[in-house]
């Protein structure tokens, strides 16, 4: 293993920057990692946060991770041929070491809308994927990967999402971020072990892990079980530090652990001192692991070969599909009035496999369209 | 990483005198500090085809954190 480097997941986010600014200022942060798409609408970058990025591209120290490419759309988009456009034309101009994005597909109409959410692992979700994988490598020409994401419809979706990521990345070499708040919220809402899934993953494939807080939501068809769920706006829970420290030297191609939170989180100074301390004790781990472990790192992620890429790969079924779900999750009043929606549309009986949702879940997917139907533009956590 | 004191200095500045509302133009990609407040034509280089000057009044990015 080469050295991994203590990471925080840096945006245009005011309370977010306070926080961190000491911690730059005590030379403390080795990378940081940029969600790139975010301001492709706004363009109203202050100068010093191009700077800032600059200065950590310069030592291969800068990390793009993407939020609104929709991997899993059935139809190609013109605001993904945007998307594209606009990563080719940042990684240009700035240095990243990798680029990133989210699995999933994102339930909004509008492009900058929605929230990523999964999709049935098939033949034509797994070629979609891939497809758009070799595209983003295209745009970016620097080593690609996907994260995994936190809400599961079910126990067998989580036992599956390791090896379908291995899937979707092989055909350009890509890797895995091994988000562990997103594993510890499915661990805690199907009651499983950190030893039981972390196994199912890819470990070898893991260049990039990222730690984070989250929020306990209440169920109404549970009401003695609290659903874990990944909003980014409080401290790292003490499970996920144990879970860092265990999966570290479970991945051999480690390079970067990121601390993640967001700026609604980060605004009092007792909340962004809490941040620093989170971020110098993921840090500590980080150098003892550095420490320990000696050997180096056997894979760049980068493509072995070159590829052809002729017309993007469409499914205008999953498309419909794929409106359908979003079109009831973001207006049905409440998880009996979905219910009765799903079981009456195009999804019962198919690849999405809704029969074994569970409740809570389906509760939970609702209440996360609805969160982020209208944008995260002022969006209080 | 070390970063130079002109960037730190730069940012505490931005961040303190609320550079949020710093105004600049699609062609926003250069090389500077300089952190007063400022206002560009849109110019050809923008590929969002505007009309007139962006100006957001604060910038608040969240980013992941969706689920």
């Amino acid at each position: 293993m080469s050295k991994i480097f203590a990471s925080i997941a840096c945006n245009l986010d005011a309370a977010l920057l306070s926080a961190t600014l000491p911690l730059f200022a005590a030379e403390e942060v080795e990378a940081i990692e940029w969600s790139f798409d975010t301001l492709n609408a706004e363009r109203n970058i202050p100068p010093w946060f191009t700077e800032l990025l600059i200065a950590f591209g310069a030592e291969n120290c800068l990390i793009g991770h993407g939020v609104f490419f929709s991997l899993f759309s059935g139809k190609w988009s013109k605001e993904q041929e945007n998307w594209l456009q606009q990563l080719e034309k940042k990684s240009q101009y700035f240095n990243f070491d990798h680029i990133t994005e989210h699995f999933g597909f994102m339930t909004g109409a509008n492009f900058h809308q929605g929230a990523p959410i999964s999709i049935p692992f098939t033949k034509t979700t797994l070629a979609i994927g891939q497809d758009r994988l070799k595209r983003i490598y295209q745009a970016c020409q620097c080593p690609v990967g996907l994260e995994n994401l936190a809400f599961a419809y079910s126990l067998e979706e989580i036992e599956r999402h390791g090896d379908f990521l291995e899937k979707l990345i092989a055909p350009i070499n890509g890797f895995i971020i091994l988000d562990l708040h997103n594993l510890y919220c499915q661990l805690h809402n199907f009651g499983r072990s950190f030893e039981d899934i972390i196994q199912l993953y890819p470990l070898d494939c893991v260049r990039e892990i990222h730690i984070s807080g989250g929020s306990w939501e209440d169920s109404a068809t549970q009401p003695d079980k609290k659903i874990r769920r990944d909003t980014h706006d409080d401290n790292v829970p003490e499970k996920v530090f144990e879970f860092l420290e265990k999966a570290i030297p479970l991945c051999p191609n480690l390079k970067f652990v990121v601390l993640e939170q967001i700026g609604t989180g980060l605004k009092t100074t007792k909340s962004q001192l809490a941040f620093q301390n989170d971020f110098r004790r993921m840090k500590s781990i980080v150098k003892f692991q550095n420490e320990k472990i000696t050997f180096q790192s056997t894979n760049d992620f980068l493509p072995t070969g070159a590829f052809v890429l002729n017309s993007p790969i469409e499914n205008l079924a999953l498309q419909e599909e794929q409106k359908t779900l979003s079109n009831i999750l973001e207006t049905a009043k409440d998880y009996q009035h979905a219910t009765q929606l799903l079981h009456t549309s195009t999804l019962a009986n198919s690849d999405w496999e809704i029969e074994s949702w569970q409740p809570e879940m389906l509760e939970t997917v609702i209440a996360i369209a609805q969160k982020w139907k209208d944008g995260f533009q002022s969006k209080d956590a | 990483m070390k970063l130079s004191k002109k960037l730190l200095q730069a940012m505490t500045v931005g961040l303190a005198i609320g550079a949020v509302t710093v105004t600049i133009s699609c062609d926003s990609l250069r090389e500077t500090t300089d952190v007063t407040p400022k206002k560009l034509k849109c110019t050809d280089a923008c590929d969002m085809k505007c009309t007139s000057d962006h100006e957001v009044p604060e910038f608040d990015c969240p980013a992941c954190g969706m689920g």
